[in-house]
């Protein structure tokens, strides 16, 4: 029995951040809280209550106090479906060579930049790699993401030290274009202040939303210890690339489009639902945001679930968020501290998955695996 | 009591009725802000066992000397401890449980025996389809040596083992003897104690009685201890406490006062660990703000930079200014058989820093004895990798030795574990003088003339080469403050030759460069030069101008040692190895330390400024 009892623990965490958040949600505009509400299961009961001891009892607080009496209510009508089926390969790989296996790389330690890889099946080490000599010219880089057309979007991002991302030159946007593979300076995004020593980071990840043909960006630049000033900015492609809306003081991390309810409950009542799935780079919690039909923002984000106190560490970030075919969530995890220290060997990265359930209608836990 | 440790949700339920009650208008603040709720939080210190962990330890030791292998359970049921005989009797954990060079076998005990449930027999190719028609039992162990779950199935009726499983990042449960030693630990130490505003509880039942207690999981991610986290609920104060029962210790404490509705608090939303304590307490003590320390004639500042180690500021001695600041400013690690790969490390601050390497501790001041007698203090910062130390991953330390006499030494010294046998860790220290005036010389053992002691002036920027000429007194260079035609102080500079512990000479490149505007090192440097460069390139050189200035305005020097580590046994150097002792695997470790020792000269009042050994 006991072998369960540190998912229970933990489950019963996740359950605090969601019914908290259902909780704040329900309340109506201008209304008190109603935490002894009676429809509060006393399971519901023990994670609040559970929460005033961690600390968590705050956040109902906080996020209830957060929200202003206009903004609607975010409640899930169903499991969250991805908005980036549409991103296409480059044609620029048709001619190198490649076999099957290849694929794109920031994080081969002997190189600088992107490279396109292919590893032996079985041996799972790398034979070949090829890169555009633009591709190593603007230092680390770390999260990429495809388009509809093939074009590739890159953001830098130092690694072990700063001798080759000068932290003035952290809050660029690069694109590679799908047919030619050349590399270019597509944005140097806006940000609170610039990355420095004591924090070296600026873009954190980037996701590509094919319902508005534009990027989702996360940006940690200018924070401080004590002051999140982070932003979560949504970059249009077209006509031109140009930051169209943003979500200020944030310190976010991994981050997808979703759309739920439509896709894969197709009459539900409350269809159409849109947002943002965005962690935090601050600790292990994904927050819901929801955005208008044209991939504009509304409100601020909420707190949906989780991963803290699971995995081999307990304290892992959400670094990408992945949305399968069912709707199941694959939060990949890493350490992250606002430094430069890199994941041991021995700490190899770690999935979490949680799935909908339909009777609680939340995310619930299932596992985790290195 | 006991029962409610088997019920921890009940424990949760009945201190959340205290604390989650509050009036819902506290939390329906005015203007979306919120005061602010600080956790507080403390590291433990260095403490003496308490009597329960001293008993705990002899109950072990009385286990092994009983010849056991495996410290069992009491007071189970028939079939639990029928169980429990037949796996602690199976030849595959003799085999498997190693024994120190100290002689004591690894420590391994018995944490829980269950009755298998239908749910494990789920699988049709499990090896225990014959549990579906007779009892079994699994009975589950910790090793605490390699920090993994050993878990046995045993069949009761044919009196075997079935299977053996071994399980590494697995919470266990904990069982009572261990719940209670964790509280007890726990209610002993000297942080509980404050955290509950001096008043503790004299003993473990007066705080059960007082307080509303349960055992939480939690991680110990640098150790890799199996460590727990008691939490306390008395009056106002919530208090999470980390034991590691590995070491049968406190890590540290942290705790609230709850009642108010505060902003969601980053160290709060996160499970409280043995990393995340750590990092929040020397966050606050010691990367945001400089701590003052005043011994033996020293007065200094110190605190951790976000890119160059731990620095010291306005260190004077006997009211005299001696040094404006010294750093480590970057850690360069390239490997002999493998061109152009290495590392270039920044330590510093454990968050909001570009450091790759992080303290793990807070910084320690230590006395320096020679002959029993206390001569001087050390002030160290251990900088380590998540993984240290296993391969590739760092440790490295950085040390102030201050004495009574007026001699310093700042030090930097590696500890492996890198990615192999040929690796040179090259630390770049940067060590600025107060004041102006200062006048460099160099040790040359040509001599121009019977009156040429040997040393020779350095009036401008330059560079010096590795492992230089050193004097009958060990110095390669001196150094003197004038004012006024008086020499206001000076010293020998002496370099590692083999003299110091833990040390094989520093074969050290030095700089010297006059003292400038920003961008050279009077603030935070990023990256210094490249990690793997043999020659003297190690980055200090960018900083001597062309032409040369002259160094009379204040000099900045650069003193870049070069230890190249070792791994053959008995010989090890710049390394570390995980061993079993006392029943618990440590590192073994073997550092290497380079760092110039400063002597004060006695001032002459002759107009040169050559000084001699006092």
């Amino acid at each position: 029995m006991s072998k369960n009892r540190a998912r229970a623990r933990v489950e019963l965490q996740k359950t605090v951040t969601l019914e908290a958040q259902k909780l704040s949600a329900t309340i109506k505009p201008n209304a008190q809280p109603k935490r002894t509400e009676k429809r509060i299961t006393k399971r519901i009961t023990v994670a609040v209550l559970l929460s005033a001891l961690l600390g968590l009892g705050a956040s109902v607080a906080f996020w209830t106090s957060k929200r202003s009496p206009s903004e609607p209510a975010f409640i899930l009508q169903g499991p969250l479906s991805a908005r980036n089926g549409c991103r296409r390969p480059p044609t620029f790989f048709n001619g190198l060579g490649f076999g099957r296996g290849v694929s794109l790389s920031t994080a081969e330690r002997d190189l600088i930049g992107i490279a396109a890889v292919e590893f032996d099946s079985n041996t799972k080490k790398r034979i070949r790699y090829w890169q555009h000599p633009s591709w190593s010219k603007f230092g680390q880089l770390s999260a990429f993401t495809l388009d509809r057309q093939g074009d590739l979007y890159v953001i830098p991002a130092p690694r072990v030290n700063l001798a080759d991302n000068p932290p003035a030159l952290q809050n660029r946007l690069y694109r590679i274009d799908a047919s030619t593979g050349e590399m270019q300076l597509a944005l140097a995004f806006p940000v609170a202040a610039a990355a420095n020593a004591r924090n070296p980071y600026a873009g954190m990840a980037l996701s590509y939303d094919c319902n508005t043909h534009s990027l989702w960006l996360s940006s940690v630049a200018g924070s401080e210890p004590s002051r999140e000033r982070g932003k979560i900015l949504r970059i249009q492609l077209q006509p031109s690339i140009a930051v169209q809306d943003q979500l200020d003081d944030f310190d976010g991390f991994g981050i997808a489009a979703f759309s739920a309810g439509s896709t894969l409950q197709a009459g539900a009542d409350k269809a159409n639902q849109q947002g943002l799935l965005i962690a935090s780079a601050r600790h292990g919690s994904v927050l819901l945001q929801a955005m208008n039909k044209d991939g504009s923002l509304q409100g601020r984000p909420l707190t949906m679930l989780s991963i803290a106190g699971l995995g081999p560490l307990g304290n892992d970030r959400v670094r990408k968020i992945d949305i399968g075919s069912q709707g199941e969530l694959l939060l990949h995890g890493t350490p992250f501290n606002f430094n430069l220290a890199q994941p041991s060997a021995q700490h190899a990265a770690v999935k979490y998955r949680f799935a909908w359930d339909s009777v609680t209608r939340q995310y619930q836990f299932v596992d985790w695996q290195q | 009591m006991l029962h409610f440790f088997r019920k921890p949700i009940s424990a949760i339920v009945l201190l959340a009725l205290l604390v989650g009650c509050k009036p819902e208008a506290s939390m329906q603040p005015a203007d979306g802000l919120t005061s602010p709720n600080p956790l507080k939080q403390a590291l433990a210190g260095q403490s003496s066992d308490s009597e329960s962990v001293l008993a705990y330890r002899a109950l072990l030791q009385a286990s092994q000397a009983r010849g056991e292998v495996v410290f069992a359970l009491e007071n189970l049921s028939v079939p639990a401890a029928k169980a429990q005989a037949i796996a602690l009797a199976h030849p595959v954990l003799r085999e498997r449980v190693p024994v120190g060079a100290d002689g004591v076998r690894a420590r391994v005990e018995v944490l829980s025996v269950d009755r298998l449930r239908e749910s494990d027999l789920a699988d049709p190719s499990s090896p225990h389809q014959s549990c579906k028609n007779t009892e079994c039992q699994r009975v589950d162990l910790y090793d605490f040596s390699s920090s993994r779950m050993l878990s046995a199935v045993v069949n009761l009726q044919t009196e075997k083992v079935l299977s053996w499983r071994a399980l590494v990042g697995q919470q266990p449960e904990i069982p009572e003897r261990l719940t209670r030693l964790a509280l007890e630990i726990a209610r002993s130490s000297p942080e509980v104690k404050e955290a509950l505003g001096g008043s503790a509880p004299e003993s473990f039942e007066v705080l059960m009685a007082n307080t509303k207690t349960s055992l939480n999981e939690t991680h110990c991610e640098r150790s890799q201890h199996l460590c727990v986290a008691p939490t306390f609920v008395q009056g106002n104060i919530a208090i999470w406490a980390i034991v590691d029962l590995t070491d049968l210790k406190l890590v540290g404490v942290q705790w609230t006062e709850h009642g108010q509705a505060g902003p969601l608090s980053d160290a709060i939303v996160a499970v409280p660990s043995e990393q995340s304590l750590s990092d929040a307490v020397i966050m606050e003590k010691y990367c945001e703000r400089n701590t003052t320390l005043t011994k033996l004639g020293w007065r200094l500042d110190y605190m951790l930079t976000a890119s160059d180690g731990l620095q010291i500021s306005g260190v004077r001695f006997n009211e005299r200014s001696v040094l404006t600041s010294v750093k480590l400013v970057d850690w360069h690690v390239s490997y002999s058989e493998r061109e152009g790969f290495g590392y270039a490390d920044a330590v510093g601050c454990p968050s909001f820093s570009s450091a790759a390497v992080i303290p793990f501790q807070a910084p320690q001041v230590t006395e320096i004895k020679e002959a029993g007698l206390v001569v001087g203090f050390r002030l160290q910062q251990e900088f380590r990798s998540l993984g240290w130390p296993g391969p590739c991953n760092y440790s490295y330390q950085q040390s102030y030795d201050f004495y009574q006499d007026g001699r310093f030494r700042p030090s930097a010294a590696s500890i492996g574990a890198g990615c192999g046998n040929d690796g040179t860790y090259r630390p770049l220290l940067r060590i600025e003088p107060a004041g102006a005036g200062w006048a460099m010389q160099e040790y040359s053992p040509i001599k121009t003339s019977a009156s040429d002691i040997g040393f020779n002036d350095v009036t401008h920027e330059r560079w010096f080469d590795a492992n230089g000429a050193v004097d009958a007194a060990g110095a390669r260079f001196t150094l003197a403050q004038r004012q006024a035609g008086q020499v206001l102080q000076g010293f020998k500079i002496v370099p590692g030759r083999g003299q110091f512990k833990d040390s094989r000479g520093d074969f050290e490149y030095v700089y010297a460069t006059a003292k400038a505007a920003a961008g050279e090192g009077s603030d935070e440097l990023p990256t210094l030069g490249s990690c793997c460069n043999t020659d003297y390139r190690q980055g200090p050189e960018q900083f001597i101008d062309q032409p040369a200035q002259a160094l009379d305005q204040g000099l900045v020097i650069w003193y870049v040692p070069q230890m190249k580590n070792e791994l053959n046994p008995g010989r090890e150097y710049c390394w570390a190895n995980p061993v079993l002792e006392n029943g618990v695997v440590n590192p073994k470790r073997y550092p290497c330390e380079a760092g110039p020792m400063f002597v004060p000269v006695e001032k002459k009042s002759t107009p040169s400024d050559r000084v001699s050994p006092t």
